[in-house]
């Protein structure tokens, strides 16, 4: 963010950084930044994702060229099961859920002080592994 | 709180005092103040909020007839023209400018936050999605 001490954006830059450092040491956003790194550093799940996004474009293909193929459905539906019932992906997704919660409460704690929502105002629903 | 206390203090309690602390600098910010100065005189303007409450009616009529497939475009046409003149209102155009820039800064606030812990900030904030 860019130094504006003169309106007020430098204290707006310190306080964000020291936010940011005291969410960092929290456990919910320790606990998901290890269980991101896990997830992103094993090579077996990198195979099933690659797995999965392999199988959904053959899907898509057949769909487009009004194919209907229901081994490739189920093939899709399959891949998506195993990397759900990963150990790796659970605790990514659990981890993360967790870590969400916690940047809701900052947000609503915000959000009690200045009337306003911060995390809605520039929000979208949505995100995926 | 101390500076003795917050290294003590449970870490996610440090969060949620420095979340506040944060909020309060934004409420602080020229930003911030300026966009409050400018609500208020929207609101205190009764004509203008007159307009734009109309305004507003018609513009959610026109969003269900379109979602329907049934807008008319010569309706939407007029509609983008009224807003263009409503919008040179000095003191629509003053609320509208602040609400930008506020915005603008609660956006670097989101982002650095985001940034910092590796999640979206507003994705995190707004309504649960899906995930494969």
């Amino acid at each position: 963010m860019a130094e504006e001490p003169e309106n007020g954006h430098g204290v707006v830059t310190e306080r964000v950084r020291a936010l940011v450092e005291a969410l960092r040491a929290a456990p919910a956003i320790e606990q998901f930044r290890a269980a991101e790194e896990r997830f992103r550093a094993d090579t077996e799940l990198g195979r099933m994702q690659a797995g999965l996004r392999w199988s959904h474009e053959r899907l898509q293909r057949a769909q487009q060229e009004k194919r209907h193929d229901p081994r490739l459905f189920q093939e899709v539906r399959d891949a998506q099961a195993r990397l759900q019932r990963h150990p790796l992906v659970i605790d990514f997704v659990t981890t993360r859920q967790a870590a969400q919660d916690l940047l809701r409460e900052t947000n609503q704690e915000m959000a009690a002080i200045l009337g306003v929502d911060i995390g809605g105002s520039v929000g979208r629903a949505g995100g995926c592994c | 709180m101390t500076s003795t206390q917050a290294a003590t203090a449970d870490p996610t309690t440090v969060a949620l005092d420095r979340a506040r602390a944060l909020a309060r600098a934004i409420g602080e910010s020229a930003p911030f103040r300026a966009f409050e100065a400018a609500q208020e005189a929207l609101e205190a303007d009764a004509d203008l909020g007159a307009r734009l409450q109309a305004f507003q009616v018609r513009e959610q009529e026109l969003r269900l007839s379109r979602s329907w497939g049934g807008a008319d475009p010569e309706e939407v046409r007029a509609m983008e023209r009224e807003w263009e003149e409503l919008a040179k209102h000095p003191v629509l155009a003053a609320q509208v400018a602040a609400r930008t820039e506020l915005l603008g800064l609660l956006r670097e606030v989101a982002g650095a936050i985001g940034e910092g812990v590796g999640l979206d900030y507003g994705a995190a904030c707004a309504p649960a999605g899906g995930c494969c």
